[in-house]
């Protein structure tokens, strides 16, 4: 209980400080709520004296003086109500906004190790669903549930100020509902946890049989899936009929308590006035202002799972807050200096768990404007060895440098945007092909769009798309073919202008066509760079002027084609093996 | 049973046809009907409290506690109405909600597939899933909503009216001006709602396109340019919200007001009726607790609309999907060709989505036992090709022949049973065991092994330690490519269907493994029929023939040196690959 009790004022402390920057507008809803609460409380009173006062002692005027008070009391709040809804609606969107913004920053600043082990969907729904729990939080709890609790408030003491035993005497109802909602909670918490896991598993089916459909198809097997939705779908309906079943129950209880109470204050209420200690007009507005405590009362008790939905959504949020970049600048970092761009690895070893090593003690030189080669069996490390280079990770031990300057005395966004990669899955994001491109040079003249493009035959490509360059190319480029994803992306790399190019299986999705026009137009472009490339088709690595055989993240072997070849070892197996059927073939 | 002609009026075309797939059951009678007394009960309490304030004046005890029990009484009866009509309406939405996700997968399992092209599934699954709740919840709440509204108005407004015409005339003009007011606002909030939430998606799919792409904002130093970009999505959503909080600012006030105004002529009117003798003060009592809880049915028709606008909204959704679903590829024929079929395409054309075409006047005969190679460039039309063959796709324009006899549209779906994909190992969260058996489920375990050593997939097994139980995790993401790649050709070879389609199958391998797994295709698919599209010379080892496709058509068919003698595309493509 009292665990429960610190985490709630936990959860207040969290949201006040979040909220914080807009003390002077809190302040001002604050007042509203309070004013508008006292004159929502106005009304039976006034009517209960018009009652007394004016209709049973047939004063007309008592009784116009009442109506006076009223309409004034109404107009109060419709104003104070306004402000109120209002300012709150404006301070919870925009503290959400700016929460929102909060975590996209600090996500742009995680590192590629984060993102492994994360999925998108998660991380977008800190920003989309998480937040928006908070929402129902900061408006439902924060703002609501003050006016909720005043008036709950207000309500009492107008009630003890009426007739306080009379008041004792009603107050029952009030332990009474907190029981039955504390039962319904904890009969209900359970069995709604069950139907999230229930609808997920039917959402989960769906996606995968529905994402899958060819192969559904090819093998015939919808009358299985038919079978195993209807028992999943069976599963949820039977869990939320768990609910419903106590439903029944609640909403029963919930509705016969203020009829109790009714007649337990007319009983009560009654006799008193006929004995003449209470007046008619009292028990009138006692029994209005009793059936007011009921909306309050379910209200709260939608507080409770507001707050344990909201306090778990700004768990996952801080969770994410918290959430250290595992590679972090140097203070004094510098920019990287333009330099020729040698590259050059001394005992570097890397592991991406801190038990398999991935890459053991690589000692390579990449020398300026020369084309290196790394190749090897899938799993050798190539990807990783690369990825070390733009401190995408950083290796356990050893040391990499460009130009003889450590990698680690550099600023990240300098010594990123000095190396570049093209990878097989080339990622563009939704929006037109030309802002796509212009990602790398956001001021790059049409003109020098249309030059590069066409550099990598890629003009043609885009032409034919339907709108050219404003063509929208879809959620992570799905509209275009793998060809025009690759030459936009490509395009987009030299535009970067980067020092030193890094080329990983880029073209493997490619036909040899396509591949060979890209690449005698990267020789053009490219001329005199650092290029990196990795590759299985080995006619590109034949023409590289250094080779780094790579096994299971060892260096094996290093040299240029002739020589290897000659050498008899790894590597001339390698071409002989890619030869074997293609001569066959042939 | 068909929902009665008086619903017609009132419910929108879309949602009627929706919730005539669930039919009117005796669920939904029974519960409205209990809603139908738990406001009897509702409205009594009023009625009953005015005669008791009359009992007071009058100082007759016994009477007063008799009246106040029947207060207590009418309230048990709304009471146990209320909670019977919770549950049998929960109980009519939860089989709403079972039958229309039901009737609407069996549609999107038989559906053409360009449905499938047309959207993502993520937004199938979120029609048989997100937009089954508002049609839930308006079924549920929404009939014991308009039945107590309704309830209360009729039984309220009669009580009422039996007092006195002109007041009731009175107290009722503003509970009609609210409704008015609820209706107008329930308008404008849903126009503001809907374009927030528009801008919700924006915010949304912003943010997943950037962390998908994560690394490449990175490698490109940008993130000061995508998180401006970001912040414009959300600034464009808080003053989408805040426009929605100005309406709820200016209508709520204004719907809570309203009510006081029926008070305020009650007490000014009725009070002066009570004091001029026309009225009793308990009447006065009635009439009092009766102008209250008209507001409170302002705003529950005010709620209703709300539930019922999302209804319609989602119903609509369902409904276009549902005609769109109507399209439909014939169900696969149960019987099974004995023999290894000729399958021929004359003059076939298929268009993309955009128009352009896939495939342009292509014809070709596969004949039985044989081994075509299909190459070209990446937009080609290959897999076109292939899921024609499949028999996945229905060609815009040409005829499909199955043995030389053309085949109707319908039994396209006989191809189906004829040909085994194995494509770029699409896999389920299955273990590898039952993904390898996916097609016959009946397999045995020598079987399935058997499939995979031919697949060269015995080691994917082989390297892990529950080895053919491993859980390969959704999508197959705990595999790499190629140990995907390979597991999906073994699906294909072990259910032994005449025709083989090998759509790209050693794509993700390195020469040794691609090597490998052509030589093991070699020996172990000797008579099955085998067409196949690579980018890879090595696979044309297998191949008889050779089909050059390029834009869609087929430029030339031969074997490798008719070819190379021939068609100079292809030689260039050779010398390319001799380069390699």
């Amino acid at each position: 209980m009292i665990a429960r009790l610190r985490r709630q004022f936990d959860v207040l402390v969290q949201l006040y400080r979040l909220l914080s920057p807009w003390r002077r507008q809190l302040l001002l809803t604050a007042v509203a709520v309070i004013v508008s609460t006292a004159a929502s409380l106005v009304p039976p009173y006034v009517a209960a004296k018009a009652i007394d006062d004016g209709i049973v002692k047939g004063d007309i005027a008592a009784l116009d003086e009442a109506l006076v008070v009223l309409v004034v009391a109404v107009a109060l709040y419709s104003l104070t109500a306004t402000a109120q809804t209002y300012a709150s609606a404006w301070i919870a969107q925009r503290a959400l906004a700016s929460l929102r913004s909060r975590i996209f920053a600090h996500l742009q600043v995680l590192s590629p190790a984060f993102y492994d082990r994360s999925q998108t969907g998660d991380l977008v729904s800190r920003i989309t669903n998480d937040v928006e729990q908070l929402e129902n939080l900061v408006s439902g709890a924060l703002v609501n549930m003050t006016g909720t609790l005043l008036s709950l408030v207000g309500t009492l003491v107008a009630m003890f100020v009426l007739d306080a035993e009379l008041a004792l005497v009603a107050l029952w109802v009030f332990p009474a509902s907190f029981v039955a909602m504390a039962v319904w909670g904890r009969l209900a918490r359970p069995r709604f946890r069950h139907t999230r896991d229930t609808i997920g598993a039917v959402s989960g089916y769906l996606l995968e049989t529905l994402g899958s459909i060819k192969i559904v198809r090819s093998f015939g097997q919808e009358q299985r899936h038919h079978d195993g939705f209807g028992r999943l779908n069976a599963a949820d309906g039977q869990a939320q009929m768990a609910i419903k079943r106590i439903a029944f129950g609640f909403s029963g209880v919930m509705t016969l308590l203020p009829s109790i109470g009714v007649t337990v204050i007319l009983i009560v209420g009654g006799l008193q006035v006929i004995n003449g200690d209470l007046q008619v007009g009292v028990v009138v507005a006692f029994i209005a202002y009793f059936q007011r405590l009921f909306a309050p009362l379910t209200q709260l008790t939608n507080l409770a799972s507001l707050y344990s939905q909201g306090g778990a959504a700004l768990d996952k949020i801080n969770a994410l807050l918290d959430e250290q970049p595992a590679i972090v600048e140097r203070p004094g970092a510098r920019p990287l200096a333009h330099g020729p761009g040698e590259v050059r690895m001394e005992g570097v070893t890397f592991s991406y768990d801190g038990r398999r090593t991935v890459i053991d003690d690589a000692d390579i030189v990449f020398p300026a404007g020369k084309i290196t080669a790394i190749v090897g069996h899938n799993g050798a490390g190539k990807s990783t060895l690369v990825s070390l280079i733009s401190r995408f990770y950083e290796p356990d031990r050893g040391r990499i440098t460009i130009d003889g300057t450590d990698v680690r005395d550099v600023t990240l966004t300098s010594l990123r945007r000095a190396v570049s990669f093209s990878l097989q899955d080339t990622n563009l994001l939704s929006g037109t092909v030309r802002a796509n491109v212009l990602l790398a040079k956001p001021h790059a003249t049409d003109e020098e769009l249309d030059h590069t493009l066409a550099d990598l035959g890629g003009l043609a490509i885009v032409r034919r798309l339907p709108d050219g360059l404003d063509t929208e190319v879809g959620p992570s480029g799905d509209h275009l073919s793998p060809g025009q994803r690759q030459v936009i992306a490509l395009a987009r790399t030299i535009l970067a202008d980067p020092a030193i190019f890094i080329l990983d299986e880029f073209t493997s999705g490619l036909d040899v066509m396509t591949e060979a026009g890209l690449l005698a137009a990267l020789d053009r472009r490219l001329a005199g760079r650092t290029r990196i490339v990795i590759a299985h088709r080995l006619g590109m690595v034949r023409r590289a002027d250094h080779i780094v055989v790579l096994e299971q993240g060892r260096v094996i072997e290093q040299g240029d084609h002739d020589a290897l070849m000659r050498a008899g070892g790894a590597y001339a197996s390698l071409q002989a093996e890619s030869r074997r059927l293609r001569v066959q073939a042939a | 049973m068909k929902a009665p002609k008086a619903l017609n009026v009132l419910l929108p075309a879309d949602l009627r046809r929706v919730l005539g797939m669930v039919g009117v059951r005796r669920d939904l009678v029974a519960g409205t009907l209990l809603v139908f007394a738990s406001a009897a009960g509702f409205v009594a309490a009023p009625w009953l409290i005015g005669k008791a304030v009359n009992e007071l004046q009058r100082g007759s005890t016994e009477s007063l506690v008799l009246i106040s029990l029947g207060v207590a009484g009418a309230g048990l009866l709304t009471a146990v109405a209320t909670g019977g009509a919770t549950y049998l309406l929960g109980r009519y939405a939860v089989t709403a909600g079972m039958r229309i996700r039901a009737v609407l997968y069996d549609r999107l399992l038989a559906a053409s597939l360009d449905l499938y092209r047309a959207q993502p599934p993520a937004q199938l699954v979120a029609r048989a899933t997100a937009d089954v709740e508002p049609i839930k919840t308006f079924v549920s709440a929404g009939a014991g909503i308009a039945a107590q509204s309704i309830g209360t108005l009729v039984f309220a407004v009669t009580v009422m009216l039996l007092i006195d015409v002109e007041l009731t005339a009175l107290a009722v003009s503003p509970f009609l001006l609210s409704i008015f007011v609820q209706f107008h606002y329930g308008h404008l909030t849903r126009k503001a709602t809907a374009a927030a939430e528009q801008q919700r998606g924006e915010v949304a799919a912003t943010a997943t396109d950037n962390i998908h792409a994560a690394r490449l904002v990175m490698s490109l130093g940008r993130q000061a340019e995508q998180r401006e970009a970001f912040d414009r999505t959300v600034r464009a959503l808080f003053r989408g919200w805040v426009q929605v909080g100005k309406l709820d600012a200016i209508y709520g006030p204004l719907l809570g007001a309203l009510p006081y105004v029926g008070l305020a002529l009650v007490l000014a009117i009725g009070g002066r009726a009570v004091i001029d003798g026309q009225i009793s003060l308990g009447e006065f009592v009635t009439f009092y607790g009766y102008s209250g809880m008209l507001a409170g049915v302002s705003a529950q028709l005010g709620y209703l609309t709300y539930l019922g606008a999302g209804a319609s909204g989602s119903a609509g959704r369902i409904v276009e999907l549902l005609d769109q679903a109507e399209e439909t590829g014939a169900a696969p024929a149960a019987t099974q060709a004995p023999h290894a079929p000729e399958v021929g395409l004359s003059s076939v054309s298929v268009a993309r989505r955009g128009g352009e075409p896939a495939l342009e006047d292509v014809s070709l005969d596969v004949r039985a036992g044989e081994t075509v190679a299909l190459v070209g460039a990446t937009d080609a039309g290959m897999a076109t090709l292939l899921e024609v063959v499949n028999g996945l796709l229905e060609p815009d324009a040409g005829t499909v022949d199955l043995d030389g006899r053309p085949l109707e549209r319908a039994d396209l779906a006989r191809l189906r049973m004829l040909s085994a994909p194995a494509a770029q190992g699409e896999l389920f969260a299955m273990t590898i065991h039952d993904n390898i058996a996916y097609g016959r489920p009946d397999a045995s375990a020598a079987e399935v092994e058997d499939a995979a050593r031919r697949a060269h997939a015995d080691e994917v097994a082989a390297r892990r330690p529950d080895g053919y139980d491993t859980q390969v995790g959704e999508s197959g993401g705990q595999l790499s490519g190629g140990e995907r790649q390979r597991i999906g050709l073994a699906r294909a070879l072990l259910v032994g269907r005449p025709i083989l389609l090998l759509d790209h199958v050693t794509s993700a391998l390195d020469p040794p493994a691609a090597n490998e797994v052509l030589d093991r295709l070699a020996q172990g698919t000797t008579g099955t029929t085998r067409v196949m599209a690579t980018y890879r010379q090595s696979a044309l080892t297998l191949a008889d023939r050779i089909v050059v496709l390029d834009a869609g058509r087929v430029l030339a068919v031969g074997t490798h040196d008719e070819l190379v003698a021939s068609c100079p595309p292809y030689r260039e493509m050779v010398e390319l690959w001799e380069l390699e």
